[in-house]
């Protein structure tokens, strides 16, 4: 069944729950799924957000702006396998961030096995690298997905805020995880003895199918990016700046506006407003608030044990359950865990919920990441289900345990340096002893190495 | 160089007008129309014919595996789909003459060269992978039989000197000597490992079924 189905059914029950067991007027309905005056009508604010960035979405793929981006990018690499990996690597968490996980893997991941098919070489690796690192698109900006969007409305925190807060963190994870990519395929990726030719052959003009649409999308893009950076959401919300931005472009293009609108992903707007209106029953009945009290008093008045539970508990749930409902059920729990906090703390718990619902879908394969399996095998080049669950399930272990250091760095700055520092001595102390120690120290070590590759990537 | 083929196809068969090479996903790699048109679209379309031919054959349970080339005739253009690797196709669009028969073997050599440049299919990947890992074992056995060789010299060495015919230190020689037993035991751990990842491969390869896709057995 779908899922907008599922939810709007959900929703219908809880209607009738509300008004007739409940005695809510009907207007409770209207409330749920718009939000209130009080509330500063959150989830309107949402939902024109979303559809406005789908419509501006819609129109640069359209035109081909991110597959012409990808392939110029890619033929820098000249075919090297290691920057090939870094380049294709920053693309898909560049469009991830821009658009979303799932256009970002549908665009890139064909594009991948063209590129390895033009050099000859086996995707696997750039696969593998790319379906991990993309959810970490996903935390750039607040645009970049549902859930940072519902957060950052609920939490009122500005676009620039969460991306210093938030994206910034997620940068530094990338360069970690990138070199962790590294480490475990250096052997396995081949120089391309003839395919760097014919990729320079490629013409990257074929991708786009209107050069001044492509200008404009590029324009309009960057015009919303530097809009929402400057203006204040006091004076003007990130949807009305996004929604200005789409309607220009739909006139500006000269697209077909019904063929536009028929683009638009109806099934997740329904299935959010469905979510809206069951989570909405959960809060006003109180049921939220009294587990965030539940859970704030069991997890003690420790604020940095509190935010890195929050982390690895959404984390763990977006592993098995979408990470839409889990967000907005999650945003008033953690809004009554977090309430005796001063504000400049208080955020912190909503930073950490981001980061947690967007990247724990790494840690199965059951969710939308199943997506880059069927691609792969649609395009004849299967990868292990098995190899891509343990790639994914350590990477975001480790990328987990990472932003748990650095919440520890801003919160107990002593504990946190003092971490940090032993994990470097001994990082060093491994590093001294493979450089400067006797032959067998050093082939232990790289015996070591590959017997730690070999158990996450053979 | 697939520009030099494609410009080879159009000298060796004038009445091709247009060029199109592109994957089954709807990318195209080249193609002589102009930039102008919407390419992109074009290559779409283009995929979108061959999976719609597919689907045709799947609801009359006919074997669409491996097509060869689909031809379409209207009054003034012939469109002819070729298939070239695992994924990839090339669309010749012809001008149409009256009593002139295509001679599409004047250009097998050169469709054939494309096919090698922009598509290989898993077959032909697995078969290069296992070239590569041939070549790192016998890497390996070259510097392992270099370490046994060093090994037997230090063993004659280690000897002399406990004999008292040769001056050195018996300690170190001894310790060298262990210390290139284990490189050699782990080369030989090596060898063993990739001797067994070749078999796999060899043993993946024998499982896929023969897929013949060279344009050489379309024409």
């Amino acid at each position: 069944m779908s899922r907008a189905i599922s939810a709007l059914i959900g929703a219908t029950i809880t209607f009738f729950v509300l008004t007739f067991i409940e005695h809510y007027d009907f207007a409770i309905i209207i409330d749920l799924t718009f939000g209130t005056k009080e509330d500063s009508y959150n989830n309107f604010h949402s939902l024109i957000l979303i559809i406005s960035m789908m419509i501006i979405v819609t129109i640069a793929n359209e035109a081909g702006l991110f597959q012409f981006i990808a392939i110029k990018l890619i033929k820098l690499s000249k075919g090297h396998p290691i920057y090939l990996l870094i380049i294709s690597s920053l693309i898909i968490v560049f469009i991830a961030a821009i658009l979303n996980n799932l256009l970002a893997v549908i665009i890139c991941i064909p594009l991948t096995i063209t590129v390895s098919r033009i050099l000859n070489i086996n995707p696997s690796p750039y696969i593998l690298t790319q379906a991990v690192i993309v959810n970490l698109g996903a935390s750039f900006f607040i645009i970049s997905s549902i859930p940072n969007i519902l957060i950052a409305n609920y939490a009122e925190i500005s676009f620039i805020n969460f991306f210093l807060n938030v994206g910034l963190i997620s940068l530094i994870i990338l360069g970690f995880t990138l070199a962790f990519f590294i480490f475990l395929y250096k052997d396995d990726l081949l120089i391309p003895k003839e395919g760097i030719p014919i990729l320079m052959e490629f013409d990257v003009w074929n991708l786009v199918q209107n050069k001044k649409l492509m200008y404009q999308t590029i324009i309009s893009l960057s015009i919303l990016i530097l809009l929402f950076i400057l203006i204040p959401p006091i004076i003007l919300s990130l949807d009305a700046i996004a929604l200005v931005i789409a309607l220009i472009l739909i006139i500006i293009s000269g697209l077909n506006g019904k063929e536009l609108i028929q683009k638009i992903d109806f099934e997740l707007i329904f299935y959010l407003i469905g979510i809206f209106i069951i989570t909405g029953a959960l809060e006003i009945l109180g049921v939220l608030e009294i587990i965030g009290i539940y859970l704030g008093n069991m997890l003690s008045v420790n604020v940095v044990f509190q935010i890195i539970i929050i982390l690895w508990f959404s984390a763990g749930l977006s592993a098995s359950v979408d990470n839409i409902p889990i967000t907005k059920v999650l945003i008033p729990i953690i809004g009554a865990i977090s309430k005796n906090n001063p504000s400049l703390y208080r955020n912190y718990y909503y930073y950490s919920l981001a980061i947690g619902s967007n990247w724990g879908d790494n840690l199965t394969p059951l969710g939308d990441n199943i997506l880059v399996l069927n691609l792969a095998e649609q395009h004849k080049r299967p990868i292990s289900f098995n190899l891509f669950f343990k790639l994914g399930f350590i990477t975001t272990i480790f990328q987990l345990a990472i932003i748990s250091l650095i919440f520890i760095l801003i919160f107990e700055f002593i504990i946190g340096i003092t971490i940090t520092s032993a994990l470097i001595f001994v990082i060093f102390l491994f590093y001294i002893l493979y450089t400067y120690g006797s032959n067998r120290i050093k082939l232990k070590f790289k015996s070591i190495s590959t017997n730690f590759r070999n158990i996450i990537i053979k | 160089m697939v520009l030099k083929s494609i410009s080879r196809i159009k000298k060796a068969l004038p009445e091709v007008q247009h060029v199109v090479m592109f994957y089954n996903n709807g990318t195209i790699f080249q193609t002589t129309f102009e930039q102008e048109k919407n390419i992109p679209k074009l290559g779409e379309n283009l995929a979108e014919a061959l999976n719609h031919i597919k689907k045709l054959y799947e609801i009359c349970n006919y074997s669409f595996e491996n097509y060869k080339k689909i031809i379409l005739e209207t009054e003034d253009i012939s469109v002819i789909i070729l298939k070239l690797g695992e994924e990839s196709n090339i669309a010749l669009f012809f001008k149409k003459e009256e009593d002139k028969e295509l001679k599409l073997n004047a250009i097998k050599r050169y469709i054939t060269r494309i096919e090698d440049l922009i598509d290989m299919d898993e077959k032909e990947l697995i078969i290069k992978d296992i070239v590569a890992k041939e070549e790192e074992v016998k890497n390996l056995h070259e510097k392992l039989q270099e370490k046994l060789s060093s090994i037997k010299n230090l063993g004659i060495n280690l000897e002399k000197v406990e004999k008292g015919l040769l001056e050195g230190d018996s300690k170190k020689l001894t310790k060298e000597i262990n210390d290139l037993g284990i490189e050699c035991s782990n080369l030989e751990k090596d060898i063993e490992k990739k001797s067994s990842e070749i078999d796999i491969l060899k043993e993946k390869i024998e499982k896929k079924q023969d897929t013949p896709t060279l344009f050489r057995e379309i024409l």
